[in-house]
């Protein structure tokens, strides 16, 4: 598990942000003092820093500069500063990365795992194919099978399927499932939803899967 | 100035000459000269007279001009007395003193003012920057409820808390939409991930619109700023969304490669613009019927998007048929060279 420490002055920010982490898997740490911040840093040793620029007293962009000295853990900057020249500096600071608020918590945790895999702190063998109940869904191929049998799976379909697959025993609700889609660049609404489900159930069908995906009237779907 | 306008000011001048060669004339013909010899004398007179005039007429017609072209070189006209050379007569040195006290007074308040609005304009900066604090932490509250009746609540106020981050961020760019701000920064930009990270940013208030979204964006590299492309892309999916057709709506955003540069076409299927009215959309305050009837519009966003596209370098055109659809296109301009 990566741990990542925060640096944020606001509290509820703060507070925040340790719960977002939470519930994507990462361990965290928060900087509560703000004083001896590399120093603080280097004794948490995480394996990622999120460092507000607007700290009291100090600026995050000095405290990532002095950390640089003795320490290559990678900084992403959060901000509510956009200009062009603060992109800058935090790039000439030494950080990886840059990200202004308001930011969408999905859109923070992607950058922080494209962070991690830049820097090569990568511990999880990436995952190729999930199998439930006897049908494997081919991760990389997009396509779904079943005793032998193979069906090519849309981009739509495929998503909808990984989601199911990963939550495999819950109850998905269909909005979940929605915001899933749109954080993977699949922007469809509730009807285009039911005409893609109906689509991949006729093709898992095809393939002798009847029944896979149950639907809970009023709640969503359940694999 | 004309010769008669000139005259015109020299009318005593004239008048005392006049008298003058009448009385002379009075004189001479009582002491019995030859009268021959008074007009010989009148017209020597009156050609000298008439030199003279002439003479002083193009000196101060030319003196005029210059400064009349002095003028009209500055690009801070209100900076003449300060760059009109010293005139040799003393009135003219009057008056060019007093031009220069007056424009003084004059550039002082112009300062002010601009001190003024620079102060104004910083602290709306600033509180711009400090009132997106509340919304980020507003937002991560909301992102963090996991219990499914927290969650539907929290995809309530989600869609509001983008409304209002977008409205933040117009104030923002109206700021810095000014020719002396210049936060830009031109680099090759990758249009499909400036449409998604936008898309993203969008995300809960789209959703809370039932929209569906489709992006095709086979198209090359532009030169622009990531940012600023997002708020203008943000403007356009967001008025999509406000005026659907029915309660839910598609946009289809299209990137292609065209002759000397890329086009991007954002199109919707909603309740379209009356072609009275198209041509107007770009105005600053312009509601329009769509405005004023449906959602309650400021008039600022498509102004704003047009003047930040101005300053990018990138044309922007709406097209649209009422009750079919919308559509914005914008066009990147590519070096000729781009491809060799």
């Amino acid at each position: 598990m990566y741990k990542i420490m925060i640096v944020e002055d606001d509290e509820t920010i703060r507070t925040e942000l340790q719960l977002m982490l939470k519930n994507a898997l990462y361990e965290s740490v928060a900087a509560t003092e703000f004083t001896d911040l590399p120093e603080q840093i280097k004794k948490e040793s995480p394996d990622l820093v999120l460092l507000d620029i607007n700290l009291p007293d100090q600026s995050g962009l000095s405290v990532c500069r002095k950390l640089r000295q003795f320490s290559d853990v990678p900084v992403i900057f959060v901000t509510s500063k956009n200009t062009s020249m603060d992109e800058l500096e935090c790039i000439t600071s030494g950080g990886d990365d840059y990200v202004s608020k308001p930011y969408q918590a999905p859109i923070l945790l992607a950058r922080i795992a494209a962070v991690l895999k830049r820097t090569g702190k990568k511990n999880e063998q990436e995952v190729t194919a999930i199998t439930y109940k006897d049908v494997t869904l081919d991760l990389l191929a997009c396509t779904v099978s079943y005793e032998g049998k193979e069906s090519e799976l849309s981009k739509n379909e495929f998503r909808i399927l990984t989601y199911l697959f990963s939550h495999t025993g819950q109850v998905v609700s269909r909005m979940d499932l929605i915001e899933y889609l749109w954080d993977n660049q699949v922007f469809i609404d509730d009807n285009t939803l039911s005409v893609n489900m109906t689509r991949l159930r006729g093709k898992l069908a095809d393939i002798g899967v009847a029944d896979l995906i149950e639907t809970k009237r009023g709640l969503g779907y359940k694999l | 100035m004309t010769i008669f306008e000139y005259l015109k000011d020299r009318m005593p001048a004239l008048l005392v000459n006049l008298s003058a060669m009448l009385a002379v004339a009075v004189y001479l013909t009582a002491g019995g000269v030859d009268i021959s010899m008074t007009i010989l004398l009148l017209v020597g007179w009156a050609f000298l007279l008439v030199i003279f005039f002439a003479c002083r007429y193009a000196r101060r017609n030319r003196y005029f001009k210059e400064i009349e072209a002095i003028f009209h070189q500055l690009d801070k006209p209100y900076l003449l007395g300060e760059v009109m050379g010293r005139p040799s007569r003393s009135e003219d040195k009057k008056y060019r003193e007093i031009i220069r006290r007056s424009n003084k007074s004059v550039i002082e308040a112009i300062r002010r003012l601009e001190d003024e609005q620079k102060e104004y304009k910083e602290y709306i900066e600033s509180w711009i920057h400090d009132v997106k604090l509340p919304i980020t932490a507003a937002a991560l509250v909301c992102q963090n409820q996991t219990e499914p009746d927290a969650k539907e609540t929290a995809r309530k106020i989600l869609p509001e808390l983008s409304k209002m981050e977008n409205l933040v961020e117009s104030a923002l760019f109206y700021a810095r939409s000014d020719s002396v701000y210049q936060d830009y920064l031109i680099e090759e930009t990758d249009l499909e991930e400036v449409i998604n990270q936008t898309i993203a940013r969008n995300k809960s208030f789209l959703i809370a619109n039932r929209m569906t979204i489709e992006v095709d964006c086979s198209c090359g590299k532009v030169f622009s700023d990531g940012k600023w492309l997002q708020f203008i892309l943000s403007q356009i999916l967001i008025n999509a969304a406000k005026y659907k057709k029915e309660d839910c709506g598609k946009i289809r955003i299209l990137g292609r490669d065209v002759k000397n540069g890329v086009r991007l076409s954002v199109e919707d299927e909603g309740i379209g613009i009356k072609g009275s009215e198209i041509s107007r959309i770009f105005d600053k305050g312009f509601t329009g019927t769509n405005g004023r009837s449906r959602a309650r519009s400021t008039g600022i966003g498509l102004y704003l998007c047009r003047k930040l596209c101005r300053k990018l370098g990138i044309e922007i055109s709406a097209a649209s048929e009422e009750g079919r659809y919308t559509r914005i296109d914008l066009t990147f301009p590519r070096s000729d060279y781009y491809g060799i």
